[in-house]
């Protein structure tokens, strides 16, 4: 009876999971901020096709977070074993918890940065499409918001390279 | 090394020297023309060329629809002889046949689609009735009506059959039968047609309109497809023709480019001040160009030039100048804004910083290797110019600097070397490596940019200084430059010693801040308060500092990207097709990774420089310099001229 307790509170399950939740909320939410850009683009496009490029930088500045989701997922996995050559470690539920843990802030931040920064990012697609030379200013505007889930996956980082 | 400083300048002369002066002003490319700010002369009016001008990139675009060029990352705009282009002026008739026939022949290829879609309908509504194998005009006879037409899916049609069966006045005969409608033939005595088709109209039937057919349906398809056939074939007559004129696609582009400096010219004259007799034009000239424009002057003799250094207070256009290091940084300064002429040009301080963090933001020597010789392949072979030759260079300067930090950190392609001889050998980083020591890198990082904030404080202070306030720059920038070493001792200090030098030095400069911050303020009490206020700027610093750490984040996510892309290469293991996979996920992750995270970089990296730096002392909005010069898109311009001349 008490099995899927055990399994639960298991700390690989654990790990697992955080890796898990930093891919899967950093990652839907760069796919909703790169749609939302998507969105505006292809407006733009259909007037100018040769704004094509410019638009398409834009597109890829909310897809990071997915990649910083990833990125961590990554370091967790390698770090509990299941990626690279040193197989599987047994964790304590507490190790499993902490990995879980210093998932969070990549994920949450990282799933809300990407939308936020999905939508000024949007808004930079109407710079090019009145003023494309100002594409540059479009990107550091975008640019701002990414700061925080930069932020967040240098402490997810630290959190995880900590746990002894 | 800086804001290049301007002179003013005013040419006189007589009315009719204008044209040959603006001429010459526009070859010689170093004047900025100032706009008038009373109503424009319309005597050059320009508007005639624009719509000229429209008609023929209109052409070029006919020309680029059906005549694909492959377009080279960096064309190189074909040489045009100067003559042959101002042949123009005389002469244009042969450029504007091709242009009108280029634009005619394409609203033709228009008439043509819309031609073949509507034969195509037409074509479709016949279809049906092609086992109907009598001419539609012959349809009926002396006391019957034939009336072909059409019910709707949902009417039963046998039902309707033996209803009208039992009527005896007429009867349905199918034809055909698509799913959507019944296509029939209804025959009705002639003296009851009127009432049959009545009836049958209020069960949905709906007679064909006969108008303009005649013939068996057959025989109509088949003219319909024998005329559709006539227009696809009169299409690609077209198109071929159309293809005939794209060897004079240069010859287009060069009376563009011709148009358009004859625009920039009309414009030129519409700025100068004019009377019956005489022209003045005025504006701008850098300073070491004078000695051109003077030069050009005294070739006239009805020309009379007076050049004058700006006033004080003057807004002059901005020029940035810089060394060959700085110059492809400018174009950082220039996407802010450019420097207001009371400030200085600061990309020659930001460049090394910039250098510095984006390599560090990259930070991996294969990427750098690959992304430097990319950029020198592209300055070698397409020689760019302008703006792009700025960019190219400013990528080759970062791909430089990814090298160097990529080596002292000990990434090549990430883990490429350790995976490929499966653990035995990685390259060693020359100083440590982020990924095993992050917070190394963190304090590194922080260092890095407290030096870059303390730099852009102190171009502030030198601001102050020449502005002659001195007191202003020991008291807001002085002070600041003690406490916040003060605090790090204070609060990092290893030994008692650095402590106590830390303690003071913050209670001195602390109340330095205190007495002096609040000196614009009559009231005294208000006077300590903005005093005491000013010290929260410490959270200000703070942060700016604490934003420096997404130096670290983007090395690390870099690096780490990396070996995602070779652990999941290496996972065939290190059979053939194992190879074959890991040498196909490298080349393709690594183009990836090199594009994600130069644009990372150097998205970050401005923001540092323009957030946390610029923010220190920078003031934007000069007016750029804009030189009265022949701008073209197409082609570039061999000047003879100037060779007959010297």
């Amino acid at each position: 009876m008490n099995n899927w307790i055990d399994v639960l509170f298991n700390g690989n399950v654990l790990a697992v999971a955080g890796a898990a939740l930093a891919v899967l909320m950093a990652g839907i939410g760069s796919a909703r901020g790169v749609g939302i850009v998507g969105e505006a683009s292809a407006g733009v496009v259909s007037e100018d096709p040769s704004k094509f490029g410019k638009v398409l930088l834009l597109q890829a500045l909310p897809g990071t977070q997915g990649i910083y989701g990833l990125l961590i997922a990554f370091v967790i996995m390698t770090r509990i074993g299941i990626v690279g050559g040193a197989g599987v470690q047994p964790l304590t539920t507490q190790q499993g918890l902490l990995y879980l843990a210093s998932a969070l802030p990549i994920a949450i931040v990282g799933y809300f940065s990407a939308v936020f920064q999905g939508r000024a990012a949007a808004a930079g697609v109407g710079i090019v499409a009145k003023k494309p030379e100002e594409l540059s200013k479009g990107m550091i505007i975008a640019a701002l918001v990414e700061t925080y889930a930069v932020l967040a996956l240098l402490a997810s980082f630290l959190m995880v390279s900590g746990i002894k | 090394m800086a804001i290049v400083s301007m002179n003013k300048f005013a040419v006189a002369g007589l009315a009719y020297l204008k044209e040959r002066f603006v001429n010459d002003l526009m070859k010689l490319g170093a004047a900025e023309i100032n706009e008038r700010k009373e109503e424009l002369n319309t005597l050059y009016d320009a508007m005639a060329y624009e719509s000229e001008l429209n008609k023929a990139e209109a052409a070029l675009k006919v020309l680029d629809k059906f005549d694909r060029q492959k377009k080279a990352l960096f064309a190189v705009k074909p040489l045009v002889d100067e003559h042959s282009l101002y042949e123009f002026e005389k002469n244009s008739n042969e450029v504007k046949n091709y242009i009108d026939s280029l634009i005619s022949k394409e609203a033709r290829l228009a008439e043509i689609s819309s031609g073949v879609a509507l034969l195509e309908s037409r074509i479709y509504s016949l279809q049906p009735w092609i086992n109907l194998d009598v001419a539609f005009e012959e349809l009926g006879t002396a006391f019957v009506d034939v009336i072909p037409g059409t019910f709707p899916s949902f009417i039963r049609i046998e039902a309707l059959k033996e209803e009208l069966k039992q009527q005896m006045l007429s009867f349905i005969v199918t034809v055909s039968d698509d799913g959507e409608q019944h296509y029939v033939v209804v025959f009705s005595h002639r003296e009851h047609t009127e009432s049959v088709v009545q009836i049958l109209t209020a069960k949905g039937f709906s007679a064909l309109d006969l108008k303009n057919l005649s013939g068996t349906p057959q025989s109509i398809i088949d003219s319909l497809i024998e005329q559709k056939r006539q227009l696809i074939e009169e299409y690609s007559r077209v198109k071929e023709e159309i293809m005939q004129l794209a060897p004079n696609r240069l010859k287009i582009q060069a009376y563009c480019d011709y148009l358009r400096i004859a625009i920039d010219k009309k414009n030129a004259l519409d700025n100068a001040a004019l009377t019956n007799k005489a022209f003045v034009i005025s504006g701008w000239i850098p300073e070491e160009e004078s000695e051109k424009l003077k030069h050009l002057c005294q070739k006239y003799k009805d020309i009379v030039l007076i050049i004058k250094k700006p006033e004080k207070d003057e807004e002059i256009p901005i020029l940035l100048k810089n060394n060959s290091f700085a110059e492809p940084f400018e174009i950082i300064t220039e996407q802010y804004s450019m420097p207001s002429n009371f400030n200085i040009d600061p990309t020659a301080i930001m460049a090394p910083f910039y250098f510095i963090f984006f390599g560090m933001m990259v930070s991996d020597a294969g990427y750098g290797i690959l992304l430097t010789l990319l950029m020198a392949f592209v300055l070698y072979k397409f020689k760019p110019k302008g703006k792009t030759e700025k960019f190219i260079r400013f990528l080759l300067y970062g791909g430089i600097s990814t090298f160097i930090w990529g080596a002292l950190f000990g990434g090549w392609f990430g883990d490429l070397p350790l995976v490929v001889s499966q653990g035995r050998h990685g390259i060693k980083a020359i100083w440590f490596n982020p990924i095993d020591d992050p917070i190394k890198l963190l304090i590194v990082a922080f260092l890095f940019g407290a030096v870059h904030i303390f730099t852009g404080m102190g171009i502030k202070a030198y601001l102050l200084i020449k502005e002659g306030k001195i007191f202003d720059a020991v008291f807001d920038i002085g002070s600041w430059y003690v406490l916040l070493p003060s605090l790090v001792l204070l609060l990092a200090g290893t030994t008692p010693d650095l402590k106590n030098i830390g303690k003071y030095g913050a209670i001195v400069s602390a109340a330095a801040l205190v007495l002096t911050q609040g000196r614009n303020e009559k009231n005294i009490v208000k006077r300590f308060l903005s005093g005491v206020l000013s010290l929260y700027g410490v959270t200000g610093y703070l942060s700016d500092v604490l934003s420096y750490s997404r130096v670290l984040a983007l090395g690390l996510s870099t690096g780490v990207i990396a070996s995602v892309i070779n652990t999941i290469g290496s996972l065939f293991g290190f059979n053939v097709l194992g190879i074959v996979v890991l040498i196909l996920v490298v080349v393709f992750g690594t183009v990836f990774n090199i594009a994600i995270s130069a644009l990372g970089a150097y998205v970050h990296t401005s923001r540092l420089q323009y957030v946390e730096f610029f923010s220190k002392f920078f003031e934007g909005g000069g007016k750029p310099f804009k030189p009265f010069k022949i701008n073209t898109k197409y082609v570039q311009i061999i000047d003879r001229s100037d060779l007959a001349n010297e």
